[in-house]
């Protein structure tokens, strides 16, 4: 008797468990789906999650989740993905803050103030990944459609680094930007006040107002505000590129570019709030 | 044509017959009686700017974190701090009446300070007792003594323990908020430390800090350790580590009128007193205390004594100075010159610039010289965008031998980048009168220069001489050559007329409020004046009150 009773209890027991584990499993994988950000279907599952059974079976029995590597992985990577959407809306939201910056008449930028997608190059004229990067960007720019690109000045390297930047800016002043900013980049000299100025002359800038330029208070609190904002975006070193509300760091090829580009346009086309 | 103006001509001739006589009955200050920063002490200062200028995850010459214990003396957060004092010295001493360019190096190094690769290592070294350094594998030390409870180690910096750290923070903002009367760390949450680590699978963790808090954590770690010290390591206090809380809780209570640091000077001295921290008959500061074996480890280290001497020379004046002798003694004469491949240890580095620094604070200005002298000569010095410094040697984290001269060449990147500088800009009591003669309110209310261009101009002097009603500041060309250069001159009072000289040459009057200006001397309508000229070598600008230079006639 005891042992059919036990028999049955067993197998209550046993479809119980069946169960639960269901019940992780769908938990692991929700966890993993609300990583793919797909809101709807995971405020359902999180529904099924929520179920006191489960939890109440998980918190007695943590060892389940921790001793499960699919499980561990599961919810690691949905961790990371939750991290990495919150680093994403934190990255908006500083960009929303200085889109007066971004769109302001000192900023060189090419492409459509509307485009779908933009990419904002934090870097420096004398950093060597930068100007590796440079014709990956071109590149980019050539081809891939609907993408904004904004070239922000964070001059890391000195003063003549400064002085460049100063440069392209008052070189932006008088329309002459992808010109200057071309000849710096493929520049194969050290730069120095010299080269910065031959550079400049040699593609037709007005010396003199672009020295007026390079002096303008305007102009230094730019780039002083363009370093801040490199350093609330948690720009750590040059090149850096800002797509969407994504960041690669380090030199960055077209390919790279291309797939962030395009993980950015599929995101823009889910309903806001994703 | 003359004749239009036959009326003016006179008037003209009158105005200049004036000025000479003005200017030749003006009893000017001479610049050369005030403090001015020499070409390579402010290439000192320059580097140690350029370093807070870094991104916050360029450690470019800052040399690399140790393998094994995540952290050394050379370690970011050291050369951070001491950059940050050094500029502090040569602000307060050179060039007080330029604040801002020192002001944004100090919130840029305070910003860096707490940039997660400099203090966290300390969810590293804070899960092991180091103080038994005997474990060692393949020749290299290792760590085996993992603590009882800690295995992930703890990932505030400040909150217990480390205060090789927060002692450090503590005593950068309180530099900040005194020297700059900027109170931005009043600010709960100012000092946010943000802390995601893939490696643990958490989430991201922030712990906000403020002077306050910081200030409250620290006190109350002297309190609860009963002030033997708090410990910098887990189970190693340190007495140099504590020196800078202490400090730290000096510019607290100057600035907000409490007394923390009263009882903890007094009680911390007296067990320094009782447990030998600096051993009486040796007058040399110990290694450390073992906390759990209530042990005092001796040691005779000029960077120890260096290091602990500098900064208790600051509210122990006295004494430091009376065991100073001792010290030189034991470490000066074979700092300098030795056996031919010596081994020098580990410390050989910190000896020579934490003792350079110890040095120039008691005003035992000869040896200072002959050490920056040393430095100069042997220890590679490097001029890099218009910064000074002494480049970190390739190995300097192994190779502690004199050469076969008997010199020493080993250069670690805190003596290097910041010590050397630090010791050869200090001058006499440097530290001393930055605390117990801090500048009063009034001095915030004085004339002060703003806008100088950083890559066309130093300043080498910049002083408001009060007695004088006297602006003096110095110019000297910075890394890149310019023609015109301008500053702004701030708070100047509109009611007087100034007489403007430049290199001992008088250029005129200017006067706010009858908008008198010159060619090269323009008021702003802030009610500021801009100074322009040429700068291809130094010059030399005073201001000075007319009804002063009457007076002082």
């Amino acid at each position: 008797m005891r042992i059919a009773l036990d028999k049955v209890a067993g197998e209550q027991v046993a479809k119980y468990l069946c169960r639960i584990m269901q019940s992780v499993f769908v938990l692991a994988v929700g966890l993993a789906i609300t990583a793919c950000s797909d809101t709807d279907r995971a405020t359902d599952l999180s529904e099924e999650i929520t179920n006191k059974k489960v939890r109440q079976y998980l918190l007695e029995h943590p060892e389940l989740v921790l001793d499960d590597p699919e499980i561990a992985r599961a919810i690691s990577s949905a961790r990371s993905a939750r991290q990495h959407q919150a680093r994403a809306l934190w990255r908006k939201s500083i960009l929303a803050k200085n889109a007066s910056l971004l769109d302001s008449a000192l900023t060189p930028a090419s492409g459509d103030v509307g485009s779908q997608v933009t990419i904002i190059e934090f870097y420096d004229y004398q950093c060597m990944p930068c100007k590796a990067s440079y014709p990956e960007l071109k590149q980019i720019k050539k081809t891939e459609k609907d993408v904004r690109i904004i070239y922000a000045q964070l001059p890391v390297f000195g003063s003549y680094s400064t002085l460049a930047a100063r440069g392209a800016i008052g070189a932006h002043r008088q329309g002459l930007f992808q010109d200057y900013h071309d000849a710096l980049m493929t520049a194969n000299v050290r730069l120095d006040a010299g080269s910065i100025f031959t550079m400049a002359a040699d593609i037709g800038l007005d010396i003199e107002k672009l020295q007026a330029d390079m002096r303008d208070p305007q102009v230094i609190h730019y780039l002083e505000q363009m370093r801040i904002l490199a350093d609330e975006l948690d720009v750590t070193g040059t090149p850096a590129f800002v797509v969407g509300d994504s960041i690669l760091r380090g030199g960055t090829g077209v390919k790279e570019l291309k797939l962030e580009l395009n993980r950015q346009r599929t995101q823009s086309h889910l309903p806001s709030g994703v | 044509m003359l004749r239009k103006y036959r009326f003016i001509i006179p008037f003209i001739i009158g105005l200049k017959a004036l000025s000479v006589t003005a200017a030749e009955s003006l009893v000017i200050p001479d610049p050369k009686n005030y403090p001015s920063l020499s070409t390579k002490k402010m290439g000192h200062v320059r580097h140690m700017i350029n370093l807070a200028n870094q991104l916050d995850g360029d450690f470019s010459l800052m040399g690399e974190t140790d393998p094994v214990y995540h952290m050394s003396f050379h370690a970011y957060q050291f050369q951070i701090a001491f950059a940050q004092y050094a500029l502090a010295s040569a602000h307060y001493h050179y060039t007080p009446a330029h604040r801002d360019l020192y002001q944004k190096a100090s919130t840029r190094l305070i910003q860096r300070m707490i940039y997660k690769d400099v203090w966290d290592y300390w969810a590293h070294v804070s899960k092991f007792d180091l103080t038994d350094r005997t474990g060692s594998e393949g020749g290299q030390e290792r760590m085996i003594y993992y603590t009882e409870d800690d295995w992930y180690g703890w990932i505030d910096p400040n909150i217990k323990k480390n205060i090789m750290y927060s002692g450090h923070l503590l005593q950068m903002v309180g530099l900040h908020q005194n020297l700059f009367n900027d109170n931005r760390y009043d600010e709960p949450g100012s000092l946010t430390f943000r802390y995601a680590p893939i490696e643990y699978g958490q989430g991201p963790v922030e712990m906000k800090y403020d002077y306050h808090r910081l200030a409250k954590v620290i006190y109350d770690q002297f309190v609860e350790d009963r002030y033997r010290g708090i410990e910098c390591e887990r189970n190693a206090v340190y007495a140099e580590c504590n020196q800078h809380p202490i400090l730290g809780l000096m510019s607290y209570d100057l600035k907000n009128g409490t007394d923390l640091s009263v009882k903890v000077r007094k009680e911390f001295k007296k067990v320094m007193r009782k447990r030998k921290y600096i051993n009486p008959e040796t007058n040399t500061t110990m290694y450390f205390l073992k906390v759990k074996e209530d042990e005092v480890v001796p040691a005779t280290y000029a960077w120890a004594d260096g290091w602990n001497g500098h900064a208790q020379h600051v509210w122990d004046k006295e004494y430091i100075k009376s065991i100073y002798p001792d010290q030189k003694k034991r470490y000066f004469p074979s700092m300098l010159r030795g056996w031919p491949f010596e081994n020098m240890g580990w410390g050989v580095s910190f000896d020579f610039g934490f003792f350079a620094l110890l040095a120039s604070e008691v005003g035992d200005t000869e040896t200072v010289q002959a050490m920056v002298d040393y430095a100069d000569e042997h220890f590679e010095p490097t001029w890099k965008d218009g910064g000074y410094y002494y480049p970190h040697t390739r190995f300097y984290v192994y190779n502690f031998l004199r050469d076969w001269l008997g010199y020493i060449h080993n250069v670690g990147p805190l003596t290097g980048n910041v010590l050397v500088g630090f010791a050869s800009i200090n001058p006499k009591d440097g530290l001393w009168k930055i605390y117990n003669q801090p500048r009063g309110k009034s001095h915030f209310d004085e004339p002060f220069i703003t806008d100088v261009e950083y890559l066309e101009a130093n300043v080498t002097q910049a002083v408001y001489a009060a007695d004088k009603d006297a602006l003096i500041v110095t110019l000297a060309p910075a890394s890149v050559e310019s023609e015109a250069t301008s500053f702004t001159v701030r708070q100047l009072d509109p009611e007087k007329t100034y007489v403007l000289v430049r290199d001992g040459q008088v250029l005129g009057e200017v006067n706010r409020k009858s908008n008198l200006a010159l060619p090269n001397a323009k008021w702003q309508t802030d009610g500021s004046l801009v100074i322009s000229t040429g700068l291809t070598e130094p010059q030399s600008f005073i201001l000075q009150a007319r009804a002063a230079t009457l007076a002082a006639r």
